[in-house]
């Protein structure tokens, strides 16, 4: 697609300097109203890419960072916000003395989408994470939240929410005092800490010490944290990690539901299935670069699919499918894993030569699969096999 | 590729209708704050690290134990005082305050281990990382550590120093001793206690956030305040060097010569130049440190 830079008429901006004046009234009603205006004019502009900062300054009119923005319930700002909210990497690189943790790493993790970062353990997707936001400075290059370091923000909670590391509390706090803590930095009132409790799950044991808690109770507690400040833009660090069934469903259905209210979500996490059906893109790290950067959908069709066949004279039909281009594995006594041909064709070649076909089987190729494919050479841990 | 298995390998598609309702995500329902500012501001950043300091068990438990020792202290010293009752009635005032001088080295002890306490294990519990993502300017929390470990030791001090005047007021007023809590003297003598200790909280603060770890860290402050004075003593009594006033523990007698007026001129500057160099250096470095560490 290639990117349209909208053109703003001065009939247009003044129309936007309107509206965005009308947003500081105190009627409800009028704020109502500037609201429906600004998103009218968003819908008619149209958006091609949306790293275009062209539609930031259409929704800012110019006039740099709108303080006023913060001042209207989220749920409204978050949503005519959330279209330009994205993080950009650009060169990320980060060395300690001789070893490289990270490596020339460039992404973007786009509004609207779940971006998953898979690879395997030392391959730099925390320290990445923790360079976001600023925890690690990088040694060269940048990475931006919506255009600016995370530090330059005015509210960085509200611009960013994060998750890097549930068990990084004290334990001698209660849950409902630890969300306070960090709520009372950017002025959050109780009444949402009290909201994030409920929708994380742990309204029941808001006063008990998180020094008690299970690992899944710490999880969902790090991710009611993220949550506080209804951020733009999510960056989880394994979410899923000792989640329950129900939390993993949880929280599958949280990012997606965040990620179709506009908002850019980047998780990592090490289960395949539950990455394959939660993220929209997909970014593998092995040994700090960035081995794939592509939607699911990519990455499963290059896993490849196959069909699986078992019949009763598997020899005869290996050598019946060979001249057809076809590749075949023995896997079991009975059973074939044949590719590069499609299933009625198999089915025709065993009817014609009279082999009894008992299943077949297309199989397609998984998120795990491509995975293991990806970073067969850069797994920097790895067990040994047994013997 | 993996091995012939039966298809669980195949991506997981869910029915959401079927499993049970989980409750509903809604974006912020409350109304945004009405300050101008919409993120931390230090007036925050100081309640967020009040709070830190009072949700924890820990705190309340070393103030409660320096109010207790500090009456205790208290009245032991009065029941001393008042031993010698003539000489005891002869100035009132100056008795009581003598009772209540020594609570700034009772004290000492108990604010130091809250100071680094309060930083040291929000470093070691990881804690540090929620903060710093939460104002990543990082130098406000720093400012924000030291005001209220200063305003918490005051508040902790003022109470134990009441303590141990109602508990000296006690046994002196067996010998025919009455001194009120708002005589000057017994003001001044307080008032230097709790600027002492405030001075202590904030070298303790300085310290933890540069010596992340808390042993290290007590270890540290406590060789200051008690090994250092006499290990210099001892290393510089050939000499004529006299090193006693430039020890952090001498801030004491500084605080209660400067409320008390009795500060010479000509040491002025050396005694607020020890003060400062012992409460500013630690705290430079803390800042510089604050600033650039990979957290």
């Amino acid at each position: 697609m290639t990117p349209v830079t909208p053109e703003l008429t001065r009939h247009q901006r003044s129309r936007c300097a309107g509206w965005l004046r009308v947003l500081a009234s105190t009627t409800p009603s009028a704020r109502n109203r500037a609201f429906d205006g600004l998103n009218a004019m968003a819908r008619d502009c149209p958006l091609a890419d949306p790293a275009a900062s062209a539609y930031c300054s259409f929704l800012r009119c110019g006039t740099g960072v709108p303080q006023h923005w913060y001042r209207k319930p989220m749920s409204v700002v978050s949503a005519l916000r959330s279209v330009s909210f994205m993080i950009t990497a650009t060169h990320l690189t980060k060395r300690h003395g001789t070893k490289t943790s990270v490596d020339d790493v460039s992404f973007i993790a786009r509004p609207g989408t779940v971006t998953g970062f898979l690879g395997p353990n030392g391959a730099g997707k925390s320290t990445t994470m923790r360079m976001i936001v600023g925890l690690d400075q990088p040694t060269s290059g940048s990475v931006t939240v919506d255009g600016h370091r995370y530090e330059d923000g005015l509210a960085p909670l509200r611009d960013v929410g994060v998750l890097l590391d549930a068990g990084a509390v004290h334990p001698r706090r209660t849950a409902r005092n630890h969300l306070r803590v960090i709520a009372r930095t950017h002025g959050i009132s109780d009444r949402r800490v009290d909201e994030v409790l409920r929708v994380a799950g742990l309204d029941a044991v808001a006063r008990k010490r998180v020094g008690q808690f299970s690992l899944g109770m710490k999880q969902r507690l790090g991710l009611a944290a993220a949550l506080l400040g209804d951020p733009g833009t999510l960056v989880l660090d394994e979410p899923v990690n000792g989640l329950d069934p129900e939390g993993v469903l949880w929280v599958r259905q949280l990012c997606r539901r965040l990620a179709d209210e506009g908002r850019a979500v980047l998780l990592s996490s090490h289960l395949m299935s539950e990455m394959a059906v939660t993220a929209d893109r997909v970014i593998v790290l092995g040994r700090g670069r960035v081995i794939a950067d592509a939607s699911v959908a990519d990455l499963t069709t290059r896993a490849g699919a196959y069909v699986r066949v078992r019949s009763d004279a598997p020899d005869r039909l290996e050598a019946l499918l060979a001249p057809l281009g076809a590749r075949s594995t023995r896997i079991a006594a009975d059973t074939l894993q044949v590719s590069d041909v499609a299933p009625e064709t198999i089915a025709e070649v065993a009817r014609s030569s009279g082999v009894l076909l008992f299943e077949s089987t297309p199989v397609q190729g998984t998120l795990e699969d491509a995975f293991f494919d990806l970073t067969a050479d850069d797994v920097e841990y790895r067990a040994s096999r047994a013997a | 590729m993996t091995t012939g298995t039966l298809p669980t390998n195949a991506p997981l598609t869910t029915t959401v209708e079927t499993m049970p309702p989980v409750p509903a995500w809604t974006a912020s329902s409350s109304p945004a704050p009405r300050k101008a500012t919409p993120g931390p501001s230090f007036r925050r950043v100081v309640g967020s690290e009040w709070l830190k300091v009072t949700s924890v068990p820990s705190s309340w438990i070393i103030a409660t134990t320096m109010i207790a020792l500090s009456t205790a202290a208290g009245a032991s010293l009065a029941y001393s005082e008042s031993s010698d009752p003539a000489g005891a009635a002869t100035d009132m005032a100056a008795t009581t305050a003598r009772t209540l001088a020594p609570l700034g080295l009772v004290g000492q002890l108990f604010v130091v281990l809250l100071a680094v306490l309060v930083v040291a294990n929000e470093f070691s519990t990881g804690q540090v990382r929620a903060t710093y993502t939460a104002v990543p300017k990082r130098l406000p929390i720093l400012a924000a550590r030291a005001a209220v470990a200063a305003v918490a030791v005051a508040v902790i001090s003022v109470v134990s120093s009441i303590g141990a005047w109602a508990a000296s007021s006690v046994v002196l007023s067996t010998v025919g001793v009455h001194t009120s809590l708002v005589d000057p003297q017994v003001l001044e003598t307080v008032g230097a206690n709790t600027a002492y200790l405030m001075l202590l909280a904030v070298f303790g603060v300085g310290l933890a956030t540069i010596v992340k770890n808390a042993a290290a860290a007590l270890s540290a402050a406590f060789g200051v305040l008690f090994v250092l004075p006499i290990a210099a003593a001892l290393v510089l009594t050939t000499t004529s060097i006299d090193m006693s006033t430039l020890m952090l523990s001498y801030a004491d007698t500084i605080m209660s010569n400067l409320l008390s007026g009795s500060e010479a001129w000509g040491e002025l500057p050396r005694d607020l130049g020890t003060i400062a160099a012992w409460i500013g250096v630690p705290f430079l470095i803390a800042a510089g440190i604050t600033r650039h560490r990979d957290v």
